[in-house]
């Protein structure tokens, strides 16, 4: 997979009367996991589904690689750049398979929908289901399996792109602590084989252990940018979330359960 | 006691002309023409008061009169006070007869009973006979009947005239016709249109299917039976409907021969259903050439 | 799985093209010989006339007008991913209606005959645009209902306003006719004047097929997987308007045919929304040969409304889906 990267330059996104996003430059580089965390409401879902392409309301530039976004092409985007909203719904019986294959569509001819998959489709596809082990449940409807069988169709559907930069959104809420660190290893392993891998969680913990770079977001802009050690400081999760340790915490072990709530 | 002998007598007068004036509208039925005042409250009731009385004793038609798609006396109709079919558009005029019909509600007939106004029932003539008992009733209340017995004499001697006409060949050599009326409608045995065809010598392609009044006559079975006359009504030319559209079918164009009526010229029966089977022997004949 | 999908396609052809042979042949009543047998025999001008002017259009009509329902039907439930979009019950037929008679009572289409089928189009294309803007995003079941109420209520009474405005007598009465549909008595001109609009809307629709398939993973993702989402709503609207607007000009409104056929048909299609598409549309002209078989045949006094017959099989079949659905959303 060629190594690509994706930047955002001077994001600034108004959604209604609201500012969301004010000044947002970062890059993400390929074989890195890169985390965004921040507050409920702080943007980190806009500011995905900008460097995605869904978004178009914005100021500001994203390129990927050495081309902007706004200029590619859509088919070329979406072999380019793979992406997971969060609550992924799938309308209709649709099985595990299907779903799975439709992360094929920007490769199928236009007019040969009638038609079956194409070998190398069909490989793809394999392969995505293979990695994330939804095999055992391939010809299942996907509204009746569990959250974390859910999840795995999902993460086959975005893996079965093959694209090498992958935007998840909050893929692990209502996951069991098995689930959860099951899709993070998915996403790492996805980095490490040379993947640009985005992530938005609010798992601190999870973060820390996963991700290989950290931004913060507070009130619409970037607090901190960096490596899990230079983001988790006491003094921004206290300016972020305003929370603070009863001792001098350890960034590979945070025990956030144990933090208080400031309140003044 | 505080009345003085003026007033009384003022009183006796004005009572005794309230007496005399009831007594004048009071007039039974059949008596001097001029002093009856009559109201229709039904088309076909307005269209026989209008050809049959005179003008002072016509106190009110409906306003479907007016419409000389449905009366051949539209223009004369619209000279009166239009009512609306119903008793209470007339109860303030000085009536002393109600004409009504099969389309005035048991409603209103009550209701003009109750306030004790004479009325007289007539129903849809489905025959000449029950045309001529219509006329002869109408023309007895409203002390018309010098003019009832002369057009129905003549009405008959037209009929009798084409009669004699039709019965020149054998009646299973007569034409066969249809009327199609809008929507595909048709006339059957046993109605007044039916007796029309018969006196202009045509059969009625209707009773090939057993088909009865206003019953549909199929645009497949019109083909197969191919009648020698389709009897149509005059077409509204400017704003259309389904109904009408039916005669412009591609099947049925050019197929046969077309006689148009006017529709306010069998909307209700007169006397000049006559004028109406002459016109239908004539187009006989010009098939009889063809 | 794919092999399983021609295989229904060539049921459902051939299913539709021996009801439309079956349809051109047999007789109206039990009176009348075969068609077929009278076209074969030597004096058979009139058995041509009835088969060319009357059995032709009539059956050709059935045939494109239940594949635009049912293809309208299956377009408009990809679109707005809910089950229950149906060109009738969500009031664009109501609208093709209204836009139709205007044009018909008017006088227009009397001076320009295209005019029917494209008042049938503009008012079906008002009515999908309305109801795309109060319902298409992420819309639930009751509020899609609602709309479709709403707009049946208002284009249901101005239809009936037209009419009753009209200076001809007989206009008033024909409401029957619009809102309850009919085959009977179309002419080629009616197969001419519908029928190219009918293909332009079968092929747009067609084209938006493959993003129905993403749609179902919802806009977001439809999206990132590279569908141009406004072409996709620009093919399915117009192709809608065009089909749906064009054949109820012509027919009158036939409904339910929208909702029964891609129900009936989802599973066996895998519940893929492309390969819905065209099973719905040979679906839908099946049905709709079928019912129109049943009107012409069925003894009574006055020829039975087509739009009768698919209510009647659509209405209840309309409650339990209701049922089911809700069922789904506890």
């Amino acid at each position: 997979m060629l190594a690509v990267n994706l930047a955002a330059h001077a994001i600034q996104c108004r959604l209604g009367s609201q500012l969301v996003l004010n000044n947002i430059s970062f890059s993400a580089e390929s074989t890195q996991l890169t985390g965004i965390i921040g507050t409920n409401g702080a943007g980190k879902s806009t500011l995905l589904s900008i460097l995605a392409g869904a978004e178009k309301n914005f100021r500001g530039r994203v390129t990927v690689g050495d081309t902007e976004l706004a200029h590619m092409p859509l088919n070329e985007r979406a072999k380019q750049i793979a992406y997971l909203p969060q609550n992924p719904q799938v309308h209709w019986d649709l099985n595990a398979q299907q779903v799975t294959e439709l992360g094929r569509t920007p490769y199928r001819r236009r007019f040969n929908w009638l038609s079956e998959p194409s070998t190398e489709d069909q490989q793809a596809v394999n392969a995505a289901m293979r990695s994330t082990q939804c095999e055992a449940f391939a010809q299942r409807a996907v509204q009746s399996l569990s959250n974390g069988e859910r999840m795995r169709v999902h993460l086959a559907r975005v893996l079965a792109v093959q694209a090498p930069i992958i935007l998840v959104d909050e893929p692990i809420n209502g996951l069991d602590p098995y689930q959860q660190i099951h899709c993070l290893e998915l996403l790492r392993r996805a980095a490490q084989s040379g993947g640009t891998v985005i992530i938005v969680l609010h798992d601190l913990d999870l973060a820390a252990r996963f991700c290989d770079r950290l931004l913060l977001l507070h009130d619409n802009e970037v607090l901190s940018l960096g490596s899990p050690t230079e983001v988790l400081t006491p003094a921004n999760l206290l300016t972020a979330y305003q929370i603070k340790p009863p001792v001098h915490p350890n960034v590979n072990n945070l025990n956030l359960a144990n933090w208080e709530r400031q309140t003044d | 006691m505080g009345i003085s002998a003026i007033s009384r007598l003022g009183l006796y007068i004005v009572v005794a002309a309230m007496a005399m004036s009831s007594a004048a509208t009071n007039e039974n039925v059949g008596a001097p023409a001029t002093t009856l005042r009559i109201a229709s409250l039904n088309l076909c009731t307005d269209t026989l008061l209008l050809q049959y009385a005179d003008p002072e004793q016509i106190a009110s038609v409906t306003w479907l009169s007016s419409d000389p798609n449905l009366s051949p006396f539209a223009a004369y109709a619209r000279t009166f006070h239009r009512n609306q079919g119903r008793a209470e558009g007339i109860l303030r005029r000085p009536i002393d007869l109600v004409l009504t019909g099969p389309t005035t509600s048991t409603a209103t007939r009550a209701m003009l009973k109750r306030m004790e106004i004479a009325t007289l029932h007539l129903d849809d003539a489905n025959s000449i006979d029950a045309l001529s008992r219509n006329i002869r009733r109408l023309t007895q209340a409203i002390g018309q009947t010098t003019r009832g017995d002369e057009s129905l004499q003549l009405m008959y001697n037209t009929l009798a005239k084409l009669a004699r006409g039709s019965k020149e060949t054998a009646k299973d050599q007569w034409p066969y016709a249809a009327f199609i009326q809008p929507n595909g409608l048709t006339v059957g045995q046993g109605s007044l249109s039916d007796e029309l065809l018969h006196y202009a010598g045509f059969r009625n392609a209707a009773t090939l299917l057993g088909l009865r009044t206003y019953q549909r006559f199929p645009l497949e079975s019109l083909l197969r039976v191919r009648p020698d006359l389709l009897i149509v009504q005059t077409q509204h030319r400017r704003y259309p409907s389904l109904a009408q559209e039916l005669l412009r079918h591609p099947a049925l164009v050019g197929t046969a021969l077309r006689h148009e009526i006017q529709p306010s010229a069998l909307m209700c029966a007169t006397t000049s259903i006559a004028d109406v089977a002459v016109a239908l022997a004539t187009t006989r004949q010009r098939l009889g050439r063809l | 799985m794919k092999v399983g999908f021609t295989k229904l396609l060539l049921l459902l052809a051939t299913t539709m093209l021996s009801l439309f042979c079956l349809s051109l042949i047999l007789p109206s009543s039990f009176a009348e010989p075969f068609l077929l047998l009278e076209l074969l025999s030597k004096d058979s001008d009139i058995a041509r006339t009835i088969f060319l002017e009357l059995r032709i259009p009539r059956t050709s009509l059935a045939l494109i007008v239940g594949a635009s329902l049912g293809l309208a039907g299956a377009a408009m439930q990809g679109l707005l991913r809910n089950p229950l979009a149906e060109p009738g019950v969500v009031g664009v037929s109501g609208s093709a209606a209204l836009g139709a008679t205007l044009a018909f009572y008017s006088g227009l289409a009397s001076i320009m005959p295209l005019a029917l089928p494209l008042g049938g189009i503009a008012g079906a294309l008002l009515a999908v645009i309305l109801l795309f803007t109060i319902a298409g995003k992420r819309a639930g079941i009751a509020t899609l209902l609602l709309a479709g109420i709403a707009i049946n209520a208002i284009a249901g009474a101005l239809t009936a306003l037209v009419l009753n405005l009209s200076p001809n007598p007989f206009a008033a009465m024909e409401i029957i006719f619009w809102q309850m549909g009919s085959l009977a008595d179309r002419s080629l001109l009616h197969l001419q004047l519908a029928g190219p609009l009918m293909l332009i809307g079968w092929a747009l629709i067609l084209l938006a097929a493959p993003a129905t398939r993403a749609l179902s993973l919802g806009e977001a993702t439809a999206v990132s997987l590279g569908i141009n989402i406004r072409n996709t709503q620009v093919k399915i609207i117009g192709g809608t308007a065009l089909c749906v607007g064009a054949g109820v000009a012509v027919t009158g409104v036939i409904g339910f045919v929208g909702l029964v056929v891609p129900h009936l048909l989802r599973k066996l299609c895998n519940n893929d929304p492309a390969q819905l598409l065209l099973a719905s549309a040979a679906g839908g002209a099946s049905l709709l040969l079928a019912a129109d078989i049943a009107v012409r045949c069925i003894p009574a006094s006055a020829e039975l409304k087509l739009g009768v017959i698919t209510a009647l099989l659509g209405a209840p079949f309309f409650l339990y889906l209701i049922f089911q659905l809700r069922k789904l959303e506890q």
